[in-house]
């Protein structure tokens, strides 16, 4: 099959059928470990939490954490996987991956302000645990959508849009 | 929108290229013995396919050594995704041609 020829319509048929097989295949490999996100969540809900103990050692003992599995964690998931995907190349699940960064970002400047502003230094804790149920829901969406994607018949997965000069 | 131009690329046709490029477009890298396991070849020929792809500047390799053994990460160009996305385009625009009574 390897030519330089023009493909007819049935060998373009069996070729759009290998890439649905490859990424139907990569579905199925790219199961996320089970700690990957509690991890993630645990370290960002610490880092967020610990503004409200308004001790510097404790936060930069949390911000040190927090980088550290920045780095652990994508190469502990590659070992597990063979695969690192950030989401960016995704179409329709790309949206997941934009709503976990840009929870981890409101969550870090909500948590700080609040660290040193409520009183009863209650408010920057909830936002911990809720930014880190949010990173578990949004990160799990954004396997499910993924592995649906890949899924999807090729023709929809690689659907041409038309130019607006076409 | 970004409009892709169908067009037929002989690198990404061969069926072990297209399989590869299939595998890593949607993904950021993926290493060599995940492909090598997914397309069910031996090492040469998968070093012979991604050398290939290397050449025509599709494909990117980065080794990296972990716990003392060097491992081989693969990762598509924006010109191997470009060269990827107007081959399906065009394998599709081949597909909805009727076919010659």
């Amino acid at each position: 099959m390897e030519s330089n020829q023009t493909p007819d319509r049935e060998q373009a048929a069996a070729a759009l059928g290998l890439v649905g097989a490859a990424r139907s295949d990569l579905a199925d490999r790219l199961v996320t470990p089970w700690w990957y996100h509690p991890a993630l969540g645990g370290a960002l809900a610490l880092l967020i939490a610990s503004f409200a103990t308004r001790t510097p050692p404790l936060i930069a003992a949390a911000i040190a954490l927090y980088f550290v599995s920045l780095v652990a964690l994508p190469r502990l998931y590659r070992r597990a996987t063979g695969i690192w995907v950030t989401g960016l190349t995704a179409r329709r699940a790309r949206r997941w991956a934009v709503a976990l960064g840009c929870t981890a970002g409101v969550g870090l400047v909500l948590g700080l302000v609040l660290g040193y502003t409520d009183p009863v230094r209650l408010l920057g804790p909830v936002v911990a645990v809720a930014v880190f149920v949010l990173v578990q829901v949004f990160g799990r969406r954004f396997d499910d959508e993924l592995r649906e994607e890949l899924r999807a018949d090729p023709e929809a997965a690689f659907k041409v849009e038309e130019s607006d000069d076409a | 929108m970004t409009t892709v131009p169908p067009t037929f690329d002989p690198v990404v046709h061969a069926p072990n290229r297209l399989q590869l490029c299939a595998l890593l477009a949607p993904v950021d890298d993926v290493d060599f013995a995940t492909l090598r396991a997914a397309l069910g070849v031996s090492d040469s020929v998968l070093s012979k396919h991604l050398r290939v792809l290397e050449e025509a500047g599709y494909l990117r390799l980065a080794k990296a050594t972990v716990t003392g053994r060097v491992r081989t990460r693969a990762s598509l160009t924006e010109a191997g995704r470009g060269a990827f996305a107007g081959h399906v385009a065009e394998l599709q625009r081949l597909l909805s041609v009727a076919p010659v009574p």
